[in-house]
């Protein structure tokens, strides 16, 4: 009965270690990927062939499973790369289904459909492995090293910064993380987890042949992961123990022992779509990479929702803006123009928007503010013109890299990650800055939370947060970077009359103290207030341009916004 | 002698036997007399009790589980109590090497029966490892022979291949398509089939593969009516050899149809398709005045009321096997519980009586085996024995 | 007759019974953008179920092929209604829907398997038998896989001929506009369902004649059909089963050049292209049903 336990055990850290593979990328990257099969298909043949053609010693059968399993996830993630979120569930469908084939085929490499036997065990110390409880000792070490290791990656501002770009790509972008790149890294080094228990399994069982590896083994890792919960490895460790024991238990049952394959296969498919339908994202939910510092403090200044709006407004006056270390740049627009099929959104558009000033873009719906703001910050090319921040052209350059230059950029809606908590969503913000310890990041998104009202709320997931409290994150991740340059699209949008003012003041703080300061805006009470240079828009060109006074008074904004003959209305 | 376990849950029988073992090594046969009663040897069996493969499983164990009930109602063998422990293997190689694992460290037994190929592939280097006797009673690959410590109770290859080249070439049948699983069972006994064929004068005019469990032979059928052979060599586990049967008629093959090893499911999925099917098998004569056959035959009918197979047999042959090793180490005096000391005695001696149809097996070189072939042709839905061939 | 022209000949047959999955999938797919890899369950579910009543209670041919319509579409509408719908209602990510799927999949393979074992069963009441065809022959049911156009076209007249049709489309080229003249988006999906999975009787029918029905039939069939969607480019019926058809062409020929074995690879590996090179599929947007 010992010796069946640690026969189980040995399988439980095989797939523990599939788990997690598939726990980083699919859970914690987002990536909806099913090829981790043929991966550690990939990591069981290597090991097998560097010890039986190559006479590898242990242990460079595991280093270069992992080593190859990490080499084709490099080459599949840069191909998979180019594709829309929808499509690589199919393409590693795709992939995995091609795996299989070619390992039940490749005779010479992989012995086709006869397998590749008489792998011997791992010698260490001088002696093989050749007892059982050896074996599942060095297993367990094996996996207890790997999931200590993907749980430091986890907590790690990498681990955020994949989390970040699962919940929301271009805002992950715009705050200056390469999301492609962050990606392609978690499924190499996924590729190379499933390899390592590739090797293991090799090492065991002594024989490999293609019906481990095929999408039938995918759909059983999928599984595991689902059951612990998305993101979350602890809960992968105890899904991965209690679904590797489970269908032992139906060996038990005389009656079903007979359909026990297909009837395990009924078992795991019910847990996985009653699992998926009512916990979508796993029993066990994300745990968040960093918590709210555990210093004593009196009170927190906010607790309920509602109550946290108010004062924390209040509040916008006594934010700290901090001071520039180096001046702000003045970015500069030559001739853009975008167009859409048909619809020419940009125009033509010429502009300068200096430092130390207000600038803001005002015009009708569809005037083309927002695609003017996403064609300087990088989230779209422009098909013709160009683009300047300071002296440095930054015409096509990816959002991430205009960021890095010191941009902050908001969105129209609110847009934060909803799935990491208040402060994760501020320490993702300040995480690309430079390499700064996680302690200070912490301690300083920290204080940003407090400064705007919401530590209280700093370890809840923000996407269970009050829309203001969402839109005070948003407000806390521009003032959190302190960027020289800000951009900000509609920041005064659902605000009620107190809170416009607040802002006004508080977006005229941060020009004085010499930033670049855009805003696209609607409320044009707000502008008023806040702006030193107005811009219109319409039909994507600039109509006119100036001090607020002025466009106030210009009859053809008026026109532009509320028809002919209308009277302006003044705030 | 196994090295001295030091668990301290030693059954009561147990201790008996490890102290008669003890005594046995000292050479002072009657203290060994004297503990007859109480002595058991346990060995182990691997056999498919779910997954793939379950339905033999059951059969199996049947055949094995009836041996061990026959010697041990004669009284044992040479003062030993036999005791078999069944473990599933699943139908996978990895459920093999638990298996394996299982009964040769928890359980320390010195002799195991298995079959299925990727199983017992997988299982010979830990019989290996620990010197242990593994004998497979049912998969057939090249692959199998020329390993240490594995023998087959099994035709494989040869003598399974040359008669049916025998029969076609007697038949006037001068050329032959071959269409056969992308496994080592297909593949492994097309090459030999198409080899001696070949150096009979037949000519092999097209040769295909389909992937395992495929369910559409339509492309190759095309391909091999195209060629025009007079028979269709084909092999394939399982179902899909009936559908493939139905399919080339439907592709207009008006041939012989011929293969190794035919499918029991062949006359259910194949229907009319598949009649005049000349197959090989283990040759079964429950006619046979072989007192062993007709010992096994009554004994296999009186409990399970049917007429049983070569599936059932092969395992009973596999334990009488194993009862007569016993006796012949423990006439030197030496303990059989030693995987090294049955192995001596069976290269000494590699033949044991044949259950199915009289006569000796004959374990060879290369760990195959030498017996009775069949050659059957269905009819009416059964197999119909045309030749036995015998070995000298 | 050439043996490039025999298989040729006998790739087309195939290619139709591919193409009329395809349209079966594409509907679903096409509109609701769920990758329903359910409808292999569905698949099953038709080809068993005509089985059980024809070949078990000796039901006719015929009744057991028109109940299956009915209950077929049922269930492609209840995972709908059961499961994508409360999904949707939750704003479940995008993988819930697919391992929901995968689930219901795996879950119908299950039982499929406890309740007709894991061998393959076959409609005996269809035998098989060949045709002459002048210089060579060609099994029966192979013909009759020609007859698969004839449902495509109905599938392809439906959705251009009728007012739901028109929604459909509307709703597969850009549903917040066909939301916003007052399309009920939900009512649509429900359709689509219910079209394609009725789709899969025929199409299992033929299918089951040829091959033999096992518990892994629906999903052997589903990833051609998909791969076939997907290459073809996700915006028309057509596309889909022209890709399918050339598939089926391709496969066939494929066996000329390759052993048997890779016949997979080929068709997933032009797939797995496609999507990196030209994920809008071969055809892109160039096809509209």
């Amino acid at each position: 009965m010992q010796n069946y336990l640690t026969q189980i055990s040995i399988f439980v850290s095989i797939f523990l270690l599939l788990a997690i593979s598939q726990n980083l990328v699919l859970g914690f990257g987002g990536l909806f990927s099913i090829v981790q099969a043929a991966l550690y298909g990939v990591g069981a043949y290597t090991a097998a062939l560097l010890v039986l053609r190559l006479h590898a010693p242990f242990p460079l059968d595991l280093i270069g499973a992992f080593a190859l399993s990490c080499a084709v996830g490099a080459v599949l993630a840069g191909l998979l790369s180019r594709l829309k979120a929808e499509l690589v569930i199919i393409a590693t469908l795709a992939l995995q289904l091609v795996f299989s084939a070619v390992f039940r085929n490749w005779n010479a490499v992989t012995g086709g459909n006869y397998g590749t036997y008489g792998i011997p065990r791992p010698s260490m110390f001088g002696s093989p492995l050749a007892g059982l409880a050896p074996f599942a000792a060095y297993a367990a070490v094996v996996a207890l090293i790997v999931f200590a290791a993907s749980l430091l990656v986890a907590h790690s501002p990498f681990g955020l910064a994949v989390r970040g770009q699962r919940e929301d790509p271009v805002l992950a972008e715009a705050l200056g993380h390469n999301g492609a790149r962050e990606r392609t890294l978690i499924f190499v080094l996924a590729a190379g987890i499933a390899g390592i228990a590739g090797a293991l399994y090799a090492q065991f069982v002594g024989y490999v042949d293609p019906s481990s590896f095929d999408v039938n083994q995918s759909l059983s890792i999928i599984t595991i992961v689902v059951v612990g919960g998305l993101g979350n490895l602890w809960g992968t460790l105890g899904a991965a123990i209690i679904l590797t024991i489970l269908p032992q238990l139906l060996l038990l049952i005389p009656a079903t022992s007979n359909a026990a394959a297909q009837l395990q296969l009924l078992l795991y498919g019910l847990i996985l779509v009653t699992i998926v339908r009512f916990w979508p994202n796993g029993l066990i939910p994300e745990r968040p990479s960093v918590r709210a510092p555990q210093h004593p403090r009196a009170a927190p200044t906010s607790d309920a929702e509602g109550e946290a709006a108010a004062p924390a407004l209040e509040r916008l006056d006594t934010v700290a803006v901090e001071p520039l270390a180096i001046p702000a740049s003045a970015v500069r627009l030559e001739g853009l123009s975008k167009s859409f099929g048909g619809l020419q959104a940009v125009a033509g558009v010429s502009l300068t928007i200096e430092p130390g000033c207000v600038t803001a873009l005002i015009g009708p719906n569809g005037a083309g503010k927002t695609t003017l703001f996403n064609l300087i910050c990088g989230l779209l090319r422009p098909d013709e013109g160009r683009v300047f921040f300071g002296g440095r052209e930054t015409t096509n350059a990816a959002q991430y890299d205009v960021a890095r230059l010191g941009v902050t950029r908001t969105f129209q809606d609110v847009r934060i990650f909803p799935q990491l908590t208040a402060l994760e969503n501020i320490v993702f913000a300040l995480s690309t800055a430079a390499f700064a310890p996680r302690a200070f990041l912490r301690d300083r998104a920290f204080a940003t939370l407090v400064d705007l009202g919401l530590d209280g709320h700093a370890d809840r997931p923000a996407g269970s947060l009050s829309y203001a409290q969402q839109k005070m994150l948003m407000i806390g991740t521009v003032f959190a970077r302190h960027d020289p340059i800000v951009f900000l699209d509609e920041i005064a949008a659902g605000l009620d009359h107190t809170s416009v003012h607040a802002f006004a003041r508080l977006i005229r703080r941060l020009a004085a103290s010499g930033r670049t300061v855009c805003l696209v805006e609607h409320n044009l009470g707000f502008v008023w207030e806040a702006a030193d240079t107005v811009i219109v828009l319409d039909a994507g060109r600039i109509v006119t341009s100036g001090p607020p006074e002025a466009i106030q008074a210009d009859p053809r904004v008026v026109e532009i916004y509320f028809g002919q003959s209308s009277t302006v209305v003044r705030p | 002698m196994h090295s001295g376990s030091t668990r301290s849950t030693l059954s009561r029988s147990r201790a008996l036997a490890a102290i008669g073992g003890i005594a046995a090594a000292g050479a002072v046969p009657r203290l060994a007399h004297a503990q007859a009663a109480a002595k058991t040897f346990t060995f182990g069996a691997m056999y498919p009790m779910t997954g793939p493969g379950a339905e033999i499983g059951q059969e199996q164990s049947q055949g094995s589980d009836l041996a061990v009930a026959d010697v041990n109602a004669r009284g044992g063998v040479a003062g030993w109590q036999l005791k078999v422990i069944v473990v599933d293997h699943k139908g996978v190689a990895a459920g093999g090497v638990q298996a394996m694992n299982q009964l040769v460290n928890l359980e320390k037994v010195p002799y195991v029966l298995t079959g299925f190929a990727g199983v017992t592939l997988a299982a010979q280097p830990i019989a290996a490892q620990n010197q242990v006797v593994l004998v497979n009673i049912g998969g057939t690959s090249i692959n199998l022979l020329d390993k240490p410590w594995l023998y087959n109770d099994q035709l494989i290859g040869e003598p399974l291949n040359a008669p049916i080249a025998q029969y076609l070439v007697e038949h006037g049948i001068r050329t032959v398509a071959t269409l056969v699983s992308e496994d080592p069972l297909g593949k492994d006994n097309a090459a030999l089939f198409i080899a001696d064929y070949t150096k009979r004068g037949g000519k092999v005019v097209v040769s295909e593969t389909f992937p395992v469990g495929a369910s559409d032979f339509s492309a190759q059928l095309a391909k091999i009516r195209a060629a025009n052979p007079q028979a269709l060599y084909n092999i394939a586990a399982g179902d899909p050899q009936g559908l493939l049967v139905k399919q080339a008629r439907a592709n207009d093959f008006k041939g012989l149809f011929c293969g190794a090893l035919a499918n029991p499911s062949l006359p259910i999925m194949g229907g009319a398709a598949a009649e005049g099917f000349v197959t090989t098998a283990l040759a079964v004569d429950w006619s046979s005045k072989s007192r062993n056959v007709q010992h096994f035959y009554t004994s296999y009918k009186a409990k399970f009321g049917k007429d049983p197979d070569w599936v059932q047999g092969t395992p009973y042959e596999g334990v009488m096997l194993l009862s007569k090793l016993i006796e012949r180490v423990s006439r030197q005096g030496k303990d059989p519980r030693s995987g090294a000391a049955l192995l001596s005695a069976l290269e000494a001696d590699p033949t044991f009586p044949n259950y199915l149809s009289g006569g000796v097996v004959t374990l060879r070189k290369d760990h195959g085996c030498t017996r009775a072939v069949a050659v059957s042709e269905l009819r009416g839905g059964k197999f119909v024995p045309i030749r036995v061939i015998t070995p000298q | 007759m050439s043996l490039l022209v025999t298989l040729v000949l006998l790739g087309l047959t195939v290619g139709s019974l591919y193409a009329l999955f395809a349209v079966s999938f594409g509907v679903i797919y096409n509109v609701t953008h769920i990758f329903h890899l359910a409808h292999g369950a569905v698949i099953g579910a038709a080809g068993y179920l005509i089985f059980f009543l024809v070949s078990r209670l000796d039901w006719p041919v015929w009744l057991g092929i028109v109940v299956a319509v009915p209950v077929a579409a049922a269930i492609g509408a209840a995972v709908e209604l059961g499961f994508y719908r409360p999904l949707r209602r939750r704003n479940a990510p995008h993988v819930a829907f697919f391992l929901t799927s995968v689930g219901i999949l795996i879950v119908a393979e299950g039982l499929f398997g406890t309740i007709f074992g894991p061998g393959t069963v076959t409609y005996t009441f269809l035998p098989l038998a060949a045709v002459p065809l002048g210089p060579t022959s060609m099994p029966n049911a192979n013909l009759a896989m020609l007859s698969a156009w004839a449902f495509v076209a109905l599938a392809v007249a439906y959705v251009l001929a009728t007012r739901t049709g028109r929604f459909m489309r509307a709703v597969a080229d850009t549903p917040v506009v066909a939301a916003s003249v007052g399309v009920d988006i939900e009512r649509t999906y429900l359709i689509s369902f219910l079209l394609g999975s009725a789709l899969t009787v025929p199409g299992v029918v033929l299918y089951v004649w040829a091959q033999g029905l096992t518990p892994l039939s629906g999903l052997n069939v589903l990833l051609v059909a998909s791969a076939a969607v997907i290459i073809g480019g996700r915006t028309g019926l057509l596309s889909g089963a022209i890709a399918a058809f050339g598939l089926g062409i391709v496969q066939a020929v494929a066996l000329v050049f390759l052993p048997s074995g890779w016949q997979d690879v080929v068709v997933f590996t032009i797939l797995f292209f496609v999507l990196v090179v030209r994920p809008n599929g071969v055809f892109g947007r160039a096809f509209r049903w």
